[in-house]
């Protein structure tokens, strides 16, 4: 016949069985050290485009095309390198822990952050296409930090506090500061991954 | 009352361990034997032991695979094992509202 024995209780199984479920949709191969290098690589973008002073300021026609394909080529590399180590640091980070790297999990993941990621793919062809180039840090930070929220699914609380800073510097970016684009970069892609790969390093999940 | 309740739970997946294992499959249909050792902080010899259980009473299956040349489990919950440990859990939430 079942029972119960010890403290064990009907109310603490659904408590431990809620707890249970919930730790089992926990994605845990994100790597903090993969988000301070994406830190650092925008940082790095944000810093090449003071250097050649390529910014978001939208152009007369005649400088436009050379500004659009240096800010494609540049922010282009950032973002396929940081997509590129984000992905190697989860693969080894799975594999450390003898999982498979594309797992139904890891599926559920990327489906959670592709929509968002081909809105910004969109929005940045239309600002490309109309010569809006103050667009494209708002557009960015909007469409990543949709993505970054459907991530924090996932991956816990300070990835949704980012996403967060990511989605109200976008809205704020877009009425307020079009014209300072570069600095806003540098401080959401670049400072915002920072202080989330620290925190993510100083208190690694259990 | 609560006798009466507790009584009507499935004993094969009230064990401790087992509930276990039953609640993280619920959650995530399928998952390999090192991340149900993981969640579940279980020796190998000890989940192995449940999961025969488990899979004699068909509520879960097991397969064996291997990915880059290293064996793989992988553990699925069966339809059967999701109707038991609904079941388990509606009962489970009887007993508390009748407490």
């Amino acid at each position: 016949m079942t029972k119960y024995e010890g403290d064990r209780d009907a109310s603490r199984d659904l408590e431990r069985i809620r707890a249970l479920m919930e730790r089992a949709t926990e994605w845990s191969n994100l790597s903090g050290w993969s988000v301070v290098v994406s830190g650092l690589l925008a940082a790095a973008g944000a810093a090449l485009c003071f250097l050649t002073g390529d910014d978001f300021r939208n152009r007369v026609p005649a400088e436009y095309d050379v500004h659009a394909s240096a800010l494609a080529r540049i922010w282009g590399a950032v973002f396929a390198l940081a997509a590129a180590q984000g992905v190697a640091f989860s693969v080894a980070n799975a594999r450390r822990k003898t999982e498979p790297a594309w797992s139904p999990l890891t599926r559920q993941v990327v489906v959670a952050m592709l929509p968002a990621l081909f809105a910004g793919a969109a929005l940045t062809g239309y600002a490309l296409q109309t010569g809006q180039l103050d667009l494209l840090p708002p557009c960015w930070m909007l469409a990543y930090g949709s993505s970054l929220m459907g991530l924090g699914l996932f991956a816990g609380r300070p990835v949704r506090v980012a996403a967060l800073a990511f989605l109200g510097a976008g809205a704020v970016s877009l009425f307020l500061f079009r014209n300072h684009g570069l600095v806003l970069m540098l401080a959401t892609f670049g400072g915002i991954h920072l202080a989330l790969g620290a925190w993510m390093l100083w208190k690694p999940r259990a | 009352m609560e006798a009466s309740g507790v009584s009507r739970l499935n004993a094969v997946i009230h064990e401790r361990a087992r509930l276990g294992i039953m609640s993280v499959l619920a959650a995530r249909a399928s998952l390999t034997f090192g991340e149900l050792k993981t969640l579940l902080d279980m020796t190998d010899g000890n989940l192995s032991v449940h999961l025969r259980t488990l899979e004699q009473a068909g509520y879960v299956s097991i397969e064996k695979s291997f990915v880059d040349r290293k064996p793989l489990t992988t553990v699925k919950i069966s339809k059967k094992g999701r109707l038991a440990f609904e079941h388990y859990v509606e009962v489970l939430e009887e007993i508390v509202r009748k407490k």
